[in-house]
């Protein structure tokens, strides 16, 4: 019995030694696929320009939080809003490494939207669903203050300029009121102080953005209209429009140029998405929030290039469909397809796409659902690089797709 | 506790070894002490120790003995604070998901499958409702349901469709030794809960009756520490529920009749995500459910030289009503109420065969009829309800044959049950053969394997919701399984020592879940075949007359068979697809000692005192293994005192390493240290 005993101790013993056994795998990542993309646009000469590029796609940098609804990506992070837990991560650029719920908004905030000023070490964050504005240290992520006025009704967009801050108000009343009339909360700067509000030409103005036009700096409010979600799927119920704002000396009187959508005669396009704009300062883009067509805005002829009656089609579709957008410095525009995992790549220059779908999922037919992109430039001297940052709301996951010029 | 765990590959390889060689070292140890065993045995005799102990045992179902199924006894958990989910998860190869408190949801899944996989009947009658995300085990009263059989893999396939990879048998009882026996529970403890519970039971030589009645509150708010390590208290967790039980048996010559009605009613708070408490301090649910049966079983219905034949047959009905309502739902801001009722009727005729040259012939019949209705308003935009009214016809015939060969060594079984299932817009004929094999090596080792292809028709909710934000599918196609296992018992003669190692893989074809296809719709899907394998294990050992070991230990792994890519190299495949709410790893051990002969006092009958851990290994809250719920330690304590013949004092501490940083399913905090004492009177003739 006693030599049983000792074979079975030596035998589990190999065993142990095995199962232990086996080499640590470090963190390194290789992207899951690779594409190239030729010039689709004849008339521009410098071939690398154009549009030769290559695409490594890296489905996955980080896991983050629960419904991750925005992205922001400053001098040395990209900042996640995890809606679903009221947290922001910090993804450090270089080191590859989070700081999971670096900032923790608070219970029932919802936050929606994200503006970071490394320079002032200063990030503000819109709560949805407490009607607020948080303002945190860039540095520690402590929230500094929480800044509630009865003129914030879900908050969701968010820009500050030097000297001001803008939030816009979807005023959701729920499903059965719809929406409320929207408006642009403006704050001082330094004081936080909320010094007034201002309505907007249309309802929904989710998504606020700082653009450089050919007419100056604009503050640009991508005004939905009134959305409904019904058995048929998304339409839009009133018009929406794109607001360009000229900050003057006093914030509560800006100059507006409105350029309505019209999107209610062709009800399924429109309610247009956070605004994007070419290196002129001529063109601005924004992509419907409910389908696959992208509108264009010539700013030089003050109209509609592509409008809701005919938008610009990236793909056929069937049913619901949302996407985000962000302009290159090369001027090309990144758009995601959330129905499809998909990133699709326009060349602005002659309104074509370069490339897609480019496949963004980890896996084959989950939808995964990228929510929101934003663009990181990497100088010339660094290898003339973009890196294109992509969250997916269902499958928690912060991915990139590495842009270089074809070799 | 709160551990932040993470399995890295070689981890993992290095804790299975670790159990390999425990479970390895083990069963030796075990087998050499038979000796020590059968020498103290005499002393068990002199000493009448009187347990509490949940004692976990292995039963057959005659219509597929070799089939993994497990009884634990239910007993009066309510007076320690414990549901019928605590009963369940001292069952290796079970997961049960909790919502909250006592008294809120809880739903279980078996062996890496979910918990719509899963068929529950309660003396006979399916109480499993087609619809929904499960059976809710959270909130069914626990008076008068005395124990619960726990089907595991193949062994689900004689319960029918439905039991893709499960099945769990509640049942009620009624003393059938001539006598009576009263006996009466209160109980208070920690969230504000209190309840209590009554029965009485009287039998002659040919009749016996069962009464039972109980009650339970809680207010249910508890502390718990968030992700973000911040303190908070969860809300709107309270419930009232109150069960009634009649149960009769009458028996004449070898003819016997059963009666039994069931009826609850609870309503309480329904709490919701925790990061989002105030969206839902309104939300409230109430809900009735009656079920009541009728049998009768005849034993030697024909007797002869040759063998006898038996025969039973069951009548029952089912109604469930259940309703939620939250004034102001989620970023909504407008009234959301949803209401469903469910209805269904079953007969059941059976017969056994058993003929002396060894060998036992089980013929079922069943039909069953159920009625689905469901409304909910998720949305005013329409100004409309979204109903769903919904039929299904069951016909079903099962034959399944036991082979005794060489001296009972061997058995081999094999059947099959085809069923007929019809709705409005679904129909399928499946048929499920199944079989296995018990080697009885000696009287203390036996070994078991099983194959059976199992099917779940899919459920009334994922083929005809039709909502804004969630849709069924009219065209999904059926889950079908394949599911097989082997596995080995040790079982010491006197039953003091037992060691169960059992190995289950179950292919999952059509799995169905609800899934996004766009950011505003889920849709129910068919999606590539599931794979659930892993081993389950449990040990019982008396090393002492005084002392009672409990253990289990269960590996799962459960995932869709699709590739991931562009992961990291030290990030885990396996764990990236893991299905959620599957944790790889859990355990669970428990002791229980006896002290009351030690200390001489004439007046205590009985002094207890129990010890309960468990663990779980880190759970995924999506199907990406993103979102990640920690592993999970938890220990709780218990003392009983007995008294003279009629009187036990109870106290209990739940969680008593206050770990309030626990959590279930995604935001779904669990209670931090909870207490609970409680007063039993019984007497008996």
């Amino acid at each position: 019995m006693d030599r049983l005993r000792a074979k079975c101790f030596l035998g589990l013993f190999g065993v142990l030694l095995a199962a232990c056994g086996g080499e640590e795998r470090d963190n390194f990542l290789e992207p899951a696929a690779t594409y190239e993309s030729a010039a689709v646009c004849r008339d521009v000469a410098d071939e690398s320009a154009a549009g030769a590029r290559e695409f490594q796609v890296y489905p996955w940098l980080d896991s983050i939080g629960p419904s991750g609804n925005a992205l922001a990506v400053s001098e040395t992070a990209v900042w996640i809003v995890e809606s679903g837990s009221n947290t922001v991560r910090r993804f450090d650029k270089a080191t590859g490494q989070s700081q999971a719920q670096f900032i923790d908004v608070g219970n029932e905030r919802n936050p929606y939207g994200i503006f970071v000023d490394e320079a002032s070490a200063e990030v503000l964050i819109t709560n949805f669903a407490a009607n607020t504005l948080s303002v945190v240290s860039a540095e520690t992520g402590e929230v500094l203050e929480e800044i509630a006025d009865a003129s914030l009704k879900n908050p969701s967009g968010v820009v500050a300029t030097k000297d001001f801050i803008y939030v816009t108000n979807v005023h959701y009343l729920g499903t059965a009121q719809g929406y409320g009339p929207g408006s642009v909360t403006i704050l001082d700067r330094k004081t936080r102080e909320v010094l007034g509000n201002v309505p907007t030409a249309h309802k929904n103005p989710q998504y606020i953005t700082l653009l450089d036009t050919v007419d100056g700096a604009r503050i640009v409010i991508s005004n939905g209209g009134a959305v409904r979600l019904g058995s048929g799927g998304v339409v839009a119920e009133s018009d929406g429009s794109l607001e360009l704002w000229e900050e003057g000396e006093d914030p509560l009187q800006p100059a507006v140029e409105v350029y309505s959508i019209e999107q209610l005669v062709e009800e399924s396009v429109g309610v247009p998405g956070r605004a994007e704009i070419t290196s002129d300062g001529r063109s601005i883009y924004v992509m419907s929030g409910i389908a696959p067509g992208l509108l264009k805005l010539d700013l030089v002829e003050k109209r509609w290039v592509y409008g809701a009656e005919r938008p610009l089609r990236l793909y056929e579709a069937e049913g619901d469909t949302t996407h985000s957008i962000a302009m290159g410095a090369d001027d090309l525009l990144y758009i995601t397809s959330f129905n499809q995992d998909a990133l699709y790549v326009l060349d602005t220059s002659c309104d074509e796409i370069l490339i897609g779908p480019v496949d963004l999922g980890t896996t084959g037919n989950m939808l995964e659902g990228p929510q929101s992109i934003a663009l990181d430039f990497r100088s010339e001297a660094q290898g003339d690089f973009t890196d294109v940052y992509f969250l997916m709301s269902i499958s928690n996951v912060l991915g990139k797709v590495a842009v270089s010029a074809k070799q | 506790m709160f551990f932040r765990t993470t399995f890295y590959r070689p981890t993992r390889h290095c804790l299975w070894g670790f159990l390999c060689a425990i479970w390895g070292l083990l069963i030796p140890a075990y087998a050499f002490a038979e000796d020590v065993v059968e020498e103290e045995s005499a002393d068990f005799e002199e000493v009448l120790i009187e347990t509490r102990s949940k004692t976990l045992g292995n039963v057959e179902d005659p219509r597929f003995a070799s089939g993994f199924v497990s009884r634990v006894t239910v007993g009066n958990r309510l007076a320690h604070g414990q549901s019928l989910a605590d009963a369940l998860e001292e069952v290796s190869g079970l997961q049960v998901r909790r919502e909250s408190s006592l008294g809120q949801s809880a739903f279980v899944s078996v062996r890496g499958g979910t918990p719509r996989q899963l068929v529950v009947t309660l003396d006979g009658v399916r109480i499993s409702a087609p619809a929904g995300v499960g059976f809710d085990i959270g909130q069914l009263v626990t008076e008068g349901i005395e124990s619960i059989d726990v089907y595991r893999g193949a062994a689900a396939a004689v319960q029918g469709a439905g039991a893709l990879t499960g099945a769990l048998q509640l049942r009620t009882h009624v003393r059938r030794q001539p006598g009576w026996d009263i006996s009466a529970t209160m109980m208070a403890g920690s969230f504000g809960t209190s309840g209590g519970s009554a029965s009485a039971n009287v039998s002659g030589e040919r009749a016996g009756l069962r009464l039972g009645v109980s009650w339970r509150e809680s207010e249910g708010d508890f502390a718990f520490v968030d992700a973000q390590n911040v303190a908070h208290r969860r809300i709107n967790n309270a419930h009232q529920r109150l069960g009634l039980l009649g149960a009769g048996n009458w028996q004449v010559g070898a003819q016997a009749l059963a009666l039994s009605v069931l009826f609850e009613q609870g309503n309480g708070g329904s709490a919701g995500m925790s990061e989002f408490q105030e969206q839902f301090a309104s939300a409230r649910t109430d809900d009735e459910r009656v079920v009541s049966s009728a049998s009768w079983r005849s034993s030697g219905l024909v007797s002869a030289d040759w063998g006898a034949i038996d025969a039973h047959a069951v009548l029952g009905f089912q109604h469930r009503g259940h309703r939620y309502h939250n004034e102001e739902g989620f970023l909504t801001r407008e009234r959301y109420y949803s209401r469903s009722r469910y209805q269904s009727l079953a007969a059941t005729l059976g017969l056994s065969g058993y003929l002396d040259r060894g060998n036992a012939t089980h013929l079922e019949l069943e039909v069953r009829r159920e009625d689905y209705e469901g409304v909910s308003k998720a949305s005013s935009l329409e100004g409309t309800d979204n109903g769903l009214t919904a039929h299904r016809n069951v016909l079903a015939a099962a034959l399944s044959d036991e082979l005794f060969l060489f001296g009972d060594a061997l058995s081999l079984i094999g059947g099959v049950r085809a069923e007929a299932i019809e709705d409005e817009l679904f129909s399928a004929l499946p048929v499920l053969p199944f079989g296995g094999v018990i080697w009885r090596v000696t009287p203390w080792l036996q070994g078991a394997a099983n194959v059976a292809r199992t099917f779940r028709a899919p459920d009334f909710d994922e083929l005809y919701l039709q909502t804004e934000s969630v849709q069924g599918d009219a065209s999904l196609r059926p889950e079908r399984a394949l599911a097989w296992d082997v596995g080995g018992t040790l079982r010491a003669k006197d039953g003091d020592y037992s060691v169960q190692v059992a190995y289950f893989q179950q292919d999952i074809d059509e799995m169905i879940l609800f899934l996004p296809v766009s950011a505003y719709l889920y849709r129910a899907m068919n999606l590539e075949d599931g794979r659930t394998r892993g081993v389950e294990s449990r040990v019982h050992l008396r090393p002492h007359r005084r002392v009672v070991v409990d253990g289990g230990y269960t590996f799962t792994r459960a995932f869709l068979e699709q590739e991931v890519v562009g992961l990291p190299a030290n990030r885990s495949e396996d764990q990236a697809r893991q299905l959620p709410q599957q944790p790889l790893h859990r355990a669970r051990l428990r002791t229980e000692l006896e002290l009351a002969d030690l200390l001489q006092v004439d007046a205590l009958r009985s002094v207890q005192m129990t010890g309960a851990a468990h663990y779980r290994s880190r759970v995924n809250q999506d199907n990406f293994g993103n979102l990640t719920t920690p592993a999970a330690f938890t220990l709780d304590l218990g003392v009983s005192l007995g008294f003279r013949r009629w009187f036990t004092l109870s106290a209990d501490v739940h969680n008593v390493l206050d770990a309030q940083q626990i959590q279930d399913s995604l935001q779904r905090p669990l209670p931090g240290r909870a207490f609970y004492v409680s007063l039993r009177v019984r007497e008996q003739s």
